[in-house]
């Protein structure tokens, strides 16, 4: 890459923010109002207070494993359904007649259908696993057909032990795909876990306290947490993007 | 001997070979031409186990069979040896491609390998096999005329060695003379000509002739 372009990919988004955030305290300081629109230093010192707070963990983590567990069932899902779909077209057929249903199916409507049903806490668990699940199941069926006729075929005719194929040659094949899908996925996991949780009113999580910081007019606790969720996503989409780009390299 | 009798193949409803009866001799480089959708493709996946048929046997199917299919088929993400590995002990393949002049890109992934070069590996995997019959399916397609009779030549010194059964399938009239021992034309689902190549040029002249006088009807 030009260093030209380097500098570039790096004050682009340097300036953008910079620009987002003058553009913030401007507005701050026209409202002149913490509860409606809390100054961008106010936010960051509530930010950084977050770290200080015991609670801000446990809720913090508490959303995260709900997202991981949402999530692994959902990508665990997804692959079975697109490897199905792949080996009986019959099925494939089958599940793309559900899928347009899943992805149609109104966020909130489920989650208050659970509750009545379920708990809060699997309520939040399920609809965010059901909205990522067609993401995911696209995502899967990319990531298969990595895995060519042609390399299966081969693998059939120089009898290659079954083992040796799935470990060695189609989970390698696939794992790119797939862990940028995972990283991209566990953003959008992440965020909307957070939604079902305000509107399926867990005991605890992110959304549960952001959910009291708006009965409590904290404004900028609330911005606090929404800059720690944010951050998160960025963080696993990226990590997930450079971990499936680091192993195309390998290979190149 | 790979004896191929009364074969019965269908796509649906469209017949590609309704009794269709082949030989291949032991050691015999057979090699098969036809025009495009005679089913030669087709005759090769079959006797590779990778396609059924419906109706008639094949015998004489030796346990192991080689493929140099039309692409390389080589597993990107493994490195030559790898590659070759896949089909034979460590060893034999370091061997292998001493003999081959390959041995500086045993740790090259294919990616990285010249066209001829990663075919070279494919033909080289097929004999690294040990397998008494091998099929080839037009594997110098798309290739220059030097490229083509460099591999056509590493091939052929490859199967003197090992004086395996093939069968070969290709459009091209001066391949089939140059490595085959016999040569048949299929088309509409029979063996249309069958001859043996004991003249290099004169088998070629024969099939060309062959091939125009079938395009002036």
């Amino acid at each position: 890459m030009k260093k030209g372009n380097k500098i570039l990919n790096i004050a682009v988004p340097a300036l953008t923010i910079a620009c987002i955030f003058a553009i913030w305290a401007f507005a701050a300081a026209v409202t002149d109002e913490e509860i409606i629109l809390p100054r961008p230093l106010s936010v960051l010192k509530e930010f950084f207070a977050l770290f200080a707070d015991g609670e801000f963990y446990l809720s913090y983590f508490v959303t995260l494993g709900r997202s991981a567990i949402a999530f692994a069932i959902s990508f665990a899902l997804a692959f079975a359904a697109a490897a199905l779909s792949r080996r009986y077209a019959l099925f494939g057929r089958a599940f793309n007649t559900v899928l347009p249903l899943v992805r149609a199916l109104p966020t909130v409507a489920v989650v208050l259908l659970l509750v009545l049903w379920t708990t809060s806490r699997v309520a939040a668990v399920i609809v965010t696993m059901l909205v990522v699940l067609p993401t995911l199941y696209t995502n899967a069926e990319n990531a298969l057909s990595a895995v060519s006729r042609e390399t299966a075929e081969m693998c059939r005719v120089y009898r290659v032990p079954k083992k040796t194929r799935f470990f060695k040659i189609y989970l390698p094949a696939v794992l790119p795909n797939a862990v940028s899908a995972a990283g991209a996925g566990l953003s959008l996991n992440l965020k909307l876990m957070v939604a079902a949780e305000v509107i399926a009113a867990t005991a605890r999580g992110l959304g549960t306290e952001l959910n009291l910081d708006k009965i409590n007019f904290e404004t900028a606790h609330m911005l606090a947490l929404v800059f720690a969720i944010v951050l998160t996503g960025i963080a696993v989409e990226l990590a997930g993007r450079g971990i499936a780009r680091a192993m195309v390299k390998r290979y190149a | 001997m790979l004896e191929i009798r009364h074969l019965k193949k269908y796509y649906g409803s469209l017949p590609v070979y309704e009794d269709f009866s082949l030989t291949v001799g032991e050691g015999e480089t057979l090699a098969v031409l036809g025009n495009s959708g005679a089913g030669k493709t087709t005759l090769l996946n079959i006797v590779a186990g990778l396609l059924p048929f419906d109706g008639g046997e094949i015998a004489g199917l030796p346990e192991r069979i080689g493929y140099i299919f039309q692409s390389d088929r080589l597993v990107p993400h493994f490195t030559v040896e790898q590659n070759l590995c896949l089909v034979a002990e460590k060893e034999r393949v370091f061997k292998a491609l001493g003999k081959a002049g390959l041995e500086e890109f045993a740790g090259y992934y294919p990616a990285r390998l010249s066209a001829g070069m990663s075919r070279r590996v494919a033909i080289l995997r097929a004999f690294l096999y040990d397998a008494p019959l091998i099929l080839m399916d037009e594997p110098f397609r798309n290739l220059d005329l030097a490229l083509k009779v460099r591999l056509m030549d590493f091939y052929a010194s490859l199967a003197r060695e090992r004086k395996n059964s093939a069968l070969f399938v290709t459009h091209d009239v001066a391949e089939a003379a140059c490595l085959a021992d016999r040569a048949v034309i299929i088309g509409g689902g029979k063996v249309l000509l069958d001859m043996p190549v004991t003249d290099r040029k004169e088998a070629e002249e024969k099939l060309e002739a062959y091939f125009l006088s079938e395009r002036q009807e």
